[in-house]
């Protein structure tokens, strides 16, 4: 039997979704991770970023999104106002909407991620810290988490790289 | 009335070259004119693809030293007007670090707490201790 999708399964609530995770998640073949532990919105404006391919072309990340909004698996939300003014449009309706309902972002992008934590206070989650957390949350096997951070090394820092290996390692 | 052409006509006629072989280096005439007329737009095409391609690349290049002075990767892409995926898949053929936290510890630990996860915590605490320089 095949049961439908249901909306609302992510494990922690709603969560902030923008472009540069969606990017370096589908490269490390960890977006059901990521759709595990949130209900993932994006505002308009990822979206757009999403699909800037000119049509008809869609990248099979483009493909996949869309096909998770029609199902109703990935939603999108706009913040009711753009509170912060910095970055791209993507990163900054995220940072908003992190900010007005107090939601994690999930970004890996480095400034944004920065900015998020140090100067709005929200939980900002990379893609190596989401594949930390699902080792921990008990989801993702150590040596898969392991081959998947591998996946996404030329685009993470030398000091992220190694305390997500450390944590991952740490794991019982 | 005589049958056919006159004979001087005809003899004109067999004097120049043969019809067949006539033919036969007009159609070659013809062909290498075709060919030509079909060589050019195919050069200007692949002119115009070099052009385009080393286009790209320049784009490409300022969008990563848009990247080190401080934009984002979208910001980035959208100021050399390229898109953010394309910007992402050279940043991660070119091994260019996207993301870097050097806070990651601390962030961890917010995480394990935030997300209700007590073997994060150990871990982050124990890699804390082993980062720690002992004393000599």
């Amino acid at each position: 039997m095949i049961h439908p999708p249901q909306s609302g399964a992510g494990r922690y609530g709603p969560g902030c979704l923008d472009a540069s995770f969606w990017n370096a998640a589908f490269q490390a073949g960890a977006l059901g991770y990521a759709l595990q532990f949130h209900d993932l919105h994006a505002p308009t404006a990822v979206e757009r970023e999403i699909n800037s391919e000119p049509p008809p072309r869609q990248r099979p990340k483009a493909a996949m999104f869309n096909a998770l909004c029609a199902t109703g698996a990935l939603r999108i939300t706009d913040p009711a106002q753009i509170t912060v003014h910095l970055y791209g449009p993507g990163d900054r309706a995220v940072l908003s909407l992190g900010r007005e309902r107090n939601w994690p972002v999930l970004l890996n992008d480095a400034r944004p991620h920065t900015y998020a934590r140090l100067q709005l206070g929200l939980d900002a989650v990379s893609v190596p810290e989401l594949l930390v957390l699902a080792v921990h949350a008990g989801w993702l096997p150590k040596g898969e988490a392991l081959a998947m951070l591998q996946r996404i090394g030329p685009i993470t820092g030398a000091m992220l790289m190694q305390i997500a290996t450390l944590a991952i390692s740490q794991y019982p | 009335m005589g049958k056919g052409l006159p004979k001087t006509k005809r003899r004109g006629a067999a004097a120049r070259t043969p019809l067949v072989m006539r033919t036969t280096a007009q159609q070659e005439t013809q062909l290498a004119q075709v060919r030509e007329r079909r060589e050019l737009p195919t050069q200007q095409q692949a002119a115009s693809t070099a052009l385009s391609a080393g286009l790209r690349t320049l784009a490409l290049e300022d969008a990563v030293g848009l990247y080190r002075n401080g934009r984002s990767l979208e910001e980035a892409a959208r100021e050399v007007g390229l898109p953010a995926s394309e910007v992402f898949e050279h940043f991660l053929r070119e091994r260019i670090p996207l993301m870097e936290n050097e806070d990651a510890l601390s962030s961890l630990a917010r995480l394990a707490r935030r997300y209700q996860l007590p073997t994060l915590e150990r871990a982050v605490a124990q890699i804390q201790q082993d980062l720690v320089p002992q004393p000599v």
